[in-house]
């Protein structure tokens, strides 16, 4: 394929279906530290994962059904392509960081969404959670967006405010916020995968620059997965962390009521690992905002699974 | 007779104040001239016949002094994220904003930081309008 492929060289390598909503299973490649990262942070970043021959034929796929009655901006057919399901989807770093959070046998896409953004583009788009965010402590499921090429700062990346994901807000509450502080830019490699919490904050940057690269646009593909099983803490378990010394609070602390947005981490972490119902607030100094304490010391409140010297799985 | 609106850049009051120390050093001086007294009318008129603009300011806190987390702006020529030509916040603090002329129309909702358990909107946001 070449930047002039059509839709009709795709339906040529195109699979009779596609599997949508298919379970698959793989090694998870996230370690405890890596996990609570994420639950503090709310995304996480792969940077060029998938390889360029693959990148390319994602790029010339979307140019190919670049218009409204081809479906552009929700590309799903796209999962009827093998080397797009194995490349991308079954990626091995991305889906070992998915199948870490959302435990065995998770479940593909069942819609890929493409975010087609003109360069230039002299507007950001407003910030917003996305439409049936809920606020739990649960991680039932993943949204998950994939830069098929370069997109630099000047292309109008995604920007995300850390530890937005227990933040609470309605999107059209969140219409007028302008620069926020101590957000992250996801402009990234060709190839790059990033994780979030599903109703973490997100905006598009402004594009100052003109039709780049192969496309000519910046494609942001986004897809979600499902958990179907228990949460369990089946990643990598690291024996010398230390949850005790672990600090939950993220850069973005200082927009929530003190240690606030620890706690909601250590909660979803807890529930992770299957010990959601060992997670109390005692209030004080207890876990997890303790984390100074010396020489091995249980902070007050830790659950019993996750105590230095436990034994417990 | 009937006003046109005149939207042009607002004026702020400081400008107002070396266009006035300007003519009375003029005066003295016995230069000050039929158009210095009009460039002021006009600066008057900007300041006072222009479009309302707004400007939302999010805060680590309800100290007017604090942190600056989040800024917006609608006003006429300007970016509405509140940054300037460098990508820094326009103002670093409440008081700076104050300075150039925004008064404050709506302190932050209290009623959003009495729930204990959870947190609502990005800090604590006051209005201004000028």
């Amino acid at each position: 394929m070449n930047s002039s492929s059509s839709a009709n060289d795709f339906e040529a390598t195109a699979a009779p279906t596609a599997p949508y909503g298919q379970t698959f299973d793989c090694q998870p490649s996230l370690t405890d530290r890596q996990v609570a990262d994420f639950c503090r942070e709310g995304y996480l970043i792969l940077p060029s994962v998938v390889p360029d021959d693959i990148n390319q034929m994602v790029v010339d796929y979307l140019d190919s059904v670049d218009d409204p009655v081809r479906q552009g901006t929700e590309p799903t057919p796209i999962m009827k392509q093998p080397w797009f399901v194995e490349g991308v989807l079954k990626n091995p770093q991305a889906v070992g960081a998915v199948r870490s959070l959302l435990g065995r046998n998770i479940t593909l896409p069942v819609i890929i969404s493409n975010h087609r953004g003109s360069l230039p583009n002299h507007s950001s788009g407003g910030w917003h959670r996305d439409g049936g965010t809920i606020y739990t402590h649960r991680l039932d499921y993943l949204q998950v967006f994939y830069y098929p090429e370069q997109c630099t700062p000047e292309m109008g990346p995604t920007e995300v405010l850390p530890g937005s994901h227990f933040l609470r807000a309605k999107a059209n509450m969140m219409a007028h916020y302008g620069k926020i502080d101590r957000t992250v830019s996801t402009a990234a490699p060709a190839g790059s995968i990033f994780l979030t919490v599903y109703g973490i904050w997100h905006r598009r940057t402004r594009a100052t620059v003109g039709p780049t690269g192969r496309s000519k646009f910046r494609n942001l593909l986004k897809y979600n997965y499902w958990r179907t099983t228990e949460p369990t803490r089946d990643w990598i378990i690291d024996p010398q962390f230390d949850f005790n010394s672990f600090h939950f609070i993220t850069s973005t602390g200082v927009y929530f009521e003190q240690f606030q947005n620890a706690f909601d981490a250590a909660h979803l972490f807890c529930w992770l690992c299957g010990i959601g119902d060992q997670f109390q607030r005692l209030g004080g100094q207890c876990w997890p905002i303790t984390s100074t304490v010396r020489d091995g010391t249980n902070q007050m409140g830790i659950p019993p699974a996750l105590r230095t010297g436990s034994t417990e799985d | 007779m009937q006003l046109e609106p005149v939207f042009g850049h607002y004026v702020p009051m400081a400008t107002l104040h070396h266009q006035i120390n300007d003519c009375i050093e003029k005066l003295k001086s016995g230069q000050l001239v039929e158009d210095d007294l009009r460039a002021l009318l006009t600066s008057v008129d900007q300041r006072h016949r222009r479009k309302q603009s707004l400007l939302y300011i999010q805060t680590s806190s309800t100290r007017p002094e604090g942190e600056v987390v989040g800024m917006s702006i609608f006003e006429d020529g300007k970016d509405p994220d509140g940054i300037d030509t460098d990508g820094n916040f326009l103002y670093q603090t409440l008081e700076q904003a104050m300075d150039d002329g925004w008064r404050i129309i709506k302190f932050p909702e209290m009623v959003l930081a009495m729930d204990e358990q959870h947190n609502y909107g990005l800090g604590y946001e006051f209005i201004l309008e000028r």
